[in-house]
């Protein structure tokens, strides 16, 4: 019995998904999904701002896989699972708010409007990759965003740390980063045209 | 982001994460993990809302519940359909003995089976009684008499040896599941009958119309939009019209009670009757459409109560024989139209609302007024404006028992508005 779970906890996710769609088993999506339950849960507590609907959100979505996962083509169940949250979120919040009280939020939350790039970053990739270019390109950042870019990803350096030494505000140190980051990834795509000002 | 990764949950991460529990250079780590991956940044954001703690407990409250939602799906047919069987038995086994305790025949046929088994050689002739009765002292006497009643029942199976009675004990036993079955059905059809009377009746018997009018007590005006219905019937309710009538059939042999309720009116009952034209008559219910304060003497809407109300609560029952409660001299009327004059709402108060002030005190015998204190007050000023009414008011009379005077507690509400 333990032995044939441990095979189950081993089987990777796309396994898992082809054993529930071929067999039926409840319980193989069941795990599957308990891999990534929390990421579920955390996105929802992000847009619902409340523990309970949020729990329930996560089981409906669970509910919500059982049929859907049969009629979808998967690559990747991670990255599919974060569309289908995510849609069902907004889909709430849609269906419970007025338009005006979601555009306030949106607009209060600096984080809403931030890129959230689908492809690997060269950054976060383990690759190598061609450092003079790369470095170039980082030059190029306007100030503060080359100082979060170099701060986090040469020096190590947490969020937090990044936020004490240039005194600004956590939120602002990550929406740095991630603009950086597209800027830095359109200058790698040759596309930078180094029209924005230094 | 590839399965390749090790397949557990990251949770505990998050919560290091959240708890600050790492170091500077771990943190980092995290947070790249999290910028290669939307998916876990966001839920990392949404970790930040709440304690880690919290998110702890949430999340082992959601294991538990995907849980029960993966493993209840399998069982389920089966266990309704095992639900389903065990019902069916059971209401059989309830239709089986009610149905036994009804049919004597049955109930001797089980002890046939029983006593047929036991002392199968008894039953043969008057003549071997002797011989079993030498071999089995305890039972034969008991059985024989029995003996008697089964013969007379089957006689012709019990005449012969073992494998012949195996063979009426068998038929017997089928005889008696066809008897069953026989039994259950009557059963059911007995009781579709009893669930359905209505509908039988209805078609049988010819319907009737009730007819009538409402009127109000007071103006002698139809009220049209009273629901009457019959009493205890769901469905048949009737709504008057702009001339307060109304009408609906009914089986005619229905001696029920006709029911007519209406907002702001005491509802009405009276006995349906189809041979005559009703009038119902209904009397307004204040109860039910104001708030009402009661006082001393008489009943008073809130509406119609503007300025200070005091109302004054005694320890025993007005309407008591041969007891009369303590009041001013003034009477209530006069004393209440005395705290409304002079009541002044306290000044400095700048929201003016509602407030009430409770004191208590004993009237002596004499009169007198003792242990004034305050019960309820929502502040110092209006406590003292409440003292202040009391003594400056009207002497009291003492509370009459039996013609003697005694002493009394009395409560004062004084309202402030």
């Amino acid at each position: 019995m333990t032995f044939s779970r441990n095979i189950t906890r081993d089987k990777s996710d796309q396994d898992l998904l082809f054993d529930f769609r071929e067999k039926g088993d409840l319980d193989k999506l069941g795990i599957l999904y308990s891999r990534y339950m929390h990421l579920v849960y955390g996105v929802c507590i992000k847009y619902l701002k409340d523990r309970d609907t949020a729990k329930d959100e996560v089981i409906n979505i669970f509910e919500k896989l059982v049929s859907d996962v049969c009629n979808h083509e998967i690559a990747n169940f991670k990255t599919w699972l974060y569309v289908v949250t995510k849609n069902h979120c907004f889909m709430l919040l849609r269906s419970r708010k007025t338009e005006s009280e979601r555009e306030i939020q949106m607009i209060n939350d600096p984080t809403f409007f931030m890129e959230k790039s689908e492809e690997m970053h060269p950054l976060d990739s383990d690759k190598d990759m061609d450092e003079s270019r790369l470095n170039d390109c980082i030059s190029k950042l306007r100030e503060e965003q080359r100082q979060c870019i170099v701060m986090f990803y040469y020096e190590d350096r947490c969020y937090k740390e990044i936020s004490d030494t240039l005194k600004i505000d956590e939120k602002r140190v990550k929406s740095y980063i991630q603009n950086g980051k597209r800027n830095l990834k359109i200058c790698l795509e040759g596309k930078y045209v180094a029209q924005e000002e230094k | 982001m590839s399965p390749r990764k090790k397949n557990s949950n990251d949770l505990p991460l998050f919560l290091k994460y959240a708890r600050g529990g790492m170091k500077e250079k771990e943190r980092n780590a995290f947070e790249r993990k999290l910028q290669k991956d939307p998916f876990e940044a966001e839920a990392a954001e949404g970790f930040s809302l709440i304690s880690p703690e919290e998110a702890g407990e949430d999340f082992s409250i959601l294991t538990e519940r995907l849980k029960r939602h993966t493993t209840k799906k399998r069982p389920l047919p089966l266990m309704r359909i095992a639900a389903v069987i065990t019902l069916l038995l059971g209401t059989a086994a309830v239709l089986v003995i009610f149905r036994i305790d009804d049919r004597q025949p049955l109930v001797s046929e089980n002890i046939q089976l029983e006593t047929g088994t036991k002392t199968p050689l008894t039953i043969a002739s008057p003549v071997p009684i002797y011989e079993s009765d030498k071999q089995k002292n305890q039972s034969s006497t008991g059985s024989a008499l029995i003996t008697e009643k089964v013969t007379g029942y089957e006689p012709a199976v019990f005449a012969s040896k073992h494998e012949d009675l195996e063979l009426a004990v068998d038929v017997s036993a089928e005889e008696k599941d066809a008897r069953l079955v026989e039994a259950q059905e009557e059963i059911i059809t007995d009781a579709m009958a009893a669930i359905m009377p209505e509908e039988t009746k209805k078609v049988a018997l010819p319907h009737r119309k009730i007819e009538g009018t409402v009127i109000s007590a007071e103006d002698k005006l139809p009220l049209p939009g009273v629901s009457v219905a019959l009493q205890g019937k769901v469905s048949g309710v009737a709504v008057t019209d702009l001339n307060g009538r109304f009408s609906f059939d009914v089986a005619s042999d229905s001696s029920m009670k006709l029911v007519a309720r209406y907002v702001g009116m005491v509802t009405q009952e009276i006995p349906a009757s189809h041979d005559k034209e009703l009038l119902i008559t209904m009397n307004s219910d204040n109860m039910a459409l104001e708030e009402v304060v009661v006082t001393g003497y008489g009943v008073r809407s809130k509406r119609d109560a503007t300025g200070a109300v005091a109302t004054i609560e005694t320890d025993r029952e007005m309407n008591e024989n041969d007891y009369t409660p303590a009041a001013p001299v003034t009477g209530n009327s006069e004393f209440r139209r005395y705290i409304e004059s002079e009541l002044q709402y306290p000044s400095g108060v700048i929201e003016r609302s509602r407030q009430v002030v409770l004191v208590s005190m004993i009237v002596r015998t004499d009169g007198t007024i003792d242990s004034l204190k305050v019960l309820k007050s929502p502040g110092k000023a209006f406590s003292d404006e409440a003292m202040r009414l009391i003594n400056k008011g009207p002497a009291w009379k003492p509370a009459i028992n039996n013609g003697k005077t005694t002493e009394e507690e009395v409560r004062i509400r004084i309202v402030f508005k």
